[in-house]
């Protein structure tokens, strides 16, 4: 797992835990706490995950342009 | 299946949707807790409005109101969160500023408990508007359309709605 999805994780976890605490012990501390720290880092954790995604794509993508197959044997290489 | 695409698929499938549902339920969850009259009572300069509320004997407008209700448990939001849309969203919105202030600004703490914005006349009517004896009554008479329009506010002749720190032992302060 790379650095990204550790992050996406540990945010949303957060979240998570934010929410939970909230329904254990619901007082008006908790619950600003959940809308003002849970959900942002939910949220925060979903954006960090699909920009990991993105780039993934992105980069298989820029290794298959410079990806060439031999016509004999079907051997697949990289040329530069 | 690689080991990147399990990941991805745990994810995308169960991981935050997971947070996402429990996220939602909870600010639910929160938000009806949220309007209950324990939950206004719980932060500790509210104590003596909530004592005030509940205590048997006592004269305050707001602990008339709770006395005559079927519905008690959540009197405190019935009178504060303004009916209009998204008024409840709004109470919470006020109540997470008012948390806020009190806990940046420690010179608040010392003051005495006091509304932001005027009390809008419109939560008042709301219920009393259809009333035989507000309509009626010969003291708002003359003064109707300046209620109506907020012009005179309701709890300047009625109250005192809330004891000012004494557990609604005391009428007139």
């Amino acid at each position: 797992m790379n650095k990204r999805i550790w992050i996406a994780l540990v945010l949303t976890a957060l979240g998570v835990l934010t929410a939970l605490f909230c329904l254990y012990r619901t007082t008006p501390y908790t619950i600003t706490q959940f809308f003002f720290v849970g959900w942002p880092c939910i949220i925060l954790g979903v954006i960090v995950y699909v920009v990991d995604v993105v780039m993934q794509i992105r980069k298989l993508q820029q290794e298959a342009k410079h990806q060439v197959v031999c016509a004999n044997c079907g051997h697949k290489s990289h040329h530069r | 299946m690689t080991l990147k695409t399990k990941l991805n698929l745990l994810f995308c499938l169960i991981i935050f949707p997971f947070a996402f549902i429990f996220a939602i339920s909870t600010s639910f969850i929160s938000l009806k807790k949220g309007s209950t009259n324990t939950f206004c009572g719980s932060c500790h300069l509210m104590k003596s409005h909530y004592e005030g509320l509940v205590e048997p004997k006592s004269q305050y407008l707001s602990a008339k109101h709770y006395r005559l209700r079927e519905k008690q448990e959540d009197q405190c939001a019935t009178c504060h969160v303004n009916y209009r849309w998204l008024g409840p969203l709004e109470a919470r919105w006020r109540g997470a500023k008012h948390l806020l202030t009190y806990y940046l600004d420690p010179k608040l703490r010392e003051e005495k408990l006091k509304l932001k914005e005027p009390y809008p006349n419109n939560n008042c009517l709301h219920c009393h508007i259809d009333r035989k004896n507000f309509e009626n009554s010969k003291a708002h008479e003359p003064v109707l359309c300046e209620i109506k329009i907020n012009e005179i506010s309701c709890i300047s002749c009625h109250g005192p709605m809330h004891p000012k720190g004494d557990g609604g032992k005391s009428k007139n302060e």
